[in-house]
């Protein structure tokens, strides 16, 4: 009589083909398998199906299933070109391209400074006026006393420090004073021999007599020296206004820089974000 | 590159490397669609939508059998597909007879003029084998498949179910009998070799 096949049974044949029994599950099967032959019958039914299925040969894929990137879902490198996305680009290429140039420009011409000005301001003669005077002072008290006194003084020499002085102030004027140009220091000073050959004072006015009897040229010096005094303080205001506009050129020219590098950035960020919101 | 390697770029984004991966496993992971599905353009669709899914879940591949993992996926979509297709049912998958009893052997599948003996005469024993292949209900056949026909152990066909080795065993032992009775009728047909007793009994 054949018994009826459980499903534990028939699940034991199936592992014994495959090789998935424990020995001592492996040993009580096959005692069974020698006592009833549905097993055995059931054992060649699973073991030929268990060969057929694996005598197939394999399969091939009929093509290729690489993926394409919209396949995988990649965001394309190209964003979406839109006009705002071009404009701003365009802006923060043109502002970056005025910026250099102004940049350029500014390194070219130096970089004057406000202050660089001032500076060459106070080097200018300005000041020489007033050595001048301190000078002139002394000279003119020095010619006095000699015109009083019935012997020679010693005007030339006095005469000839002085207009050292007058020249030691001149030379420390710089090229960049060149606004306000500094009398050449020896022609405006000639030297003391020149101007008095023979007389002994300098305040040669024509109620003076040399002892020559004749009338003594009036010397050069002290005119020029006095009119350069007076050429100095009117150009006092003059380098006071130049300096203030130079200064608020250079302020202006740093204004602008700054606003084509805030132009160039803003629209250059606006432009990448855009591209990033607009990438599919 | 080894397979690690590509995994690994693949897991980074790098579909290059990704699409190798494609390339080593295409057959298998097809050939696993075809046997559950039954039909080229179905296994095709459910191979490729594997791959991408695949691609796109990359991250959560967490290590182990890659062919298992891919195995996986492509089991899980062709389990989608026939249960979306059993909803619009054209052919009962588990046909009740007058008494509302299972039918065992689903000769129901094939045309009622033709058995599977005079099938065989006309085709090969693959399209017999398939036949009785789609009459197994899909959780059976889909272990039968992997370990019979894509050759896996029973761990590693439970690691593609995410099933125990137990319920492996099971539908495996169901799965055959089943199979067995549907290639009844074919059977004096088969070439001699399987005829014999098979002798690689363990």
């Amino acid at each position: 009589m054949t018994e009826q096949i459980t499903q534990r049974e028939l699940e034991a044949l199936s592992a014994y083909l495959d090789g998935q029994l424990s020995s001592k599950e492996r040993t009580n099967l096959e005692r069974l398998l020698e006592e009833r032959a549905d097993l055995r019958t059931a054992l060649d039914g699973l073991s030929q199906t268990r060969a057929i299925l694996r005598s197939q040969p394999p399969l091939r894929a009929p093509r290729n299933f690489i993926l394409t990137p919209e396949q995988a879902g990649i965001r394309t490198k190209q964003p979406a070109v839109t006009p705002l996305f071009s404009a701003m680009r365009l802006a923060s290429v043109l502002a970056s391209v005025l910026f250099i140039l102004v940049a350029a420009g500014d390194l070219l011409t130096g970089g004057r400074n406000p202050a660089s000005y001032t500076q060459a301001y106070r080097s200018l003669p300005v000041e020489a006026p007033m050595e001048v005077q301190e000078a002139e002072s002394q000279f003119f008290a020095e010619t006095q006393a000699d015109t009083l006194s019935s012997e020679p003084v010693e005007a030339p020499a006095a005469a000839e420090e002085f207009v050292q002085k007058s020249v030691q102030v001149t030379q420390a004027v710089s090229e960049d004073a060149a606004i306000l140009e500094a009398p050449a220091a020896p022609s405006a000073y000639p030297p003391p021999a020149e101007v008095f050959p023979e007389s002994p004072g300098l305040l040669g006015t024509t109620g003076l007599d040399s002892p020559t009897g004749e009338p003594t040229q009036l010397p050069t010096a002290l005119p020029t020296i006095l009119a350069q005094k007076m050429e100095g303080e009117q150009s006092a205001p003059v380098v006071t206004n130049l300096a203030s506009d130079l200064r608020s050129t250079w302020y202006l020219w740093r204004l602008m820089e700054v606003i084509l590098i805030f132009l160039a950035l803003s629209s250059g960020l606006f432009a990448y974000l855009l591209s990033r919101s607009r990438s599919v | 590159m080894d397979e690690a390697g590509l995994i690994r770029t693949a897991q980074q984004g790098d579909l290059d490397s990704f699409n190798r991966l494609v390339l080593a496993y295409q057959d298998v992971v097809y050939a696993q669609a075809y046997r559950m599905m039954g039909e080229p353009a179905s296994a095709q669709d459910a191979t490729q939508e594997a791959f991408i899914s695949a691609f796109r879940g990359l991250r959560s591949y967490r290590g182990g059998s890659f062919k298992a993992w891919l195995l996986r996926i492509v089991t899980n979509a062709c389990y989608d597909e026939l249960r979306r297709r059993q909803r619009r049912p054209t052919t009962p998958l588990e046909p009740l007879d007058s008494d509302n009893e299972e039918i065992e052997s689903p000769y129901w599948l094939a045309d009622d003029s033709e058995q599977p003996d005079e099938r065989l005469e006309r085709n090969e024993l693959g399209d017999a084998i398939q036949h009785c292949l789609e009459g197994l209900p899909p959780e059976f056949r889909a272990v039968v498949i992997l370990v019979d026909i894509q050759g896996m152990d029973y761990s590693e066909a439970a690691d593609v179910i995410r099933k125990p080795i137990g319920t492996v065993k099971s539908r495996l032992a169901r799965a055959r009998a089943r199979l067995r009775d549907c290639l009844q009728g074919v059977w004096e047909l088969l070439p001699a070799q399987f005829r014999l007793v098979n002798e690689d009994r363990e």
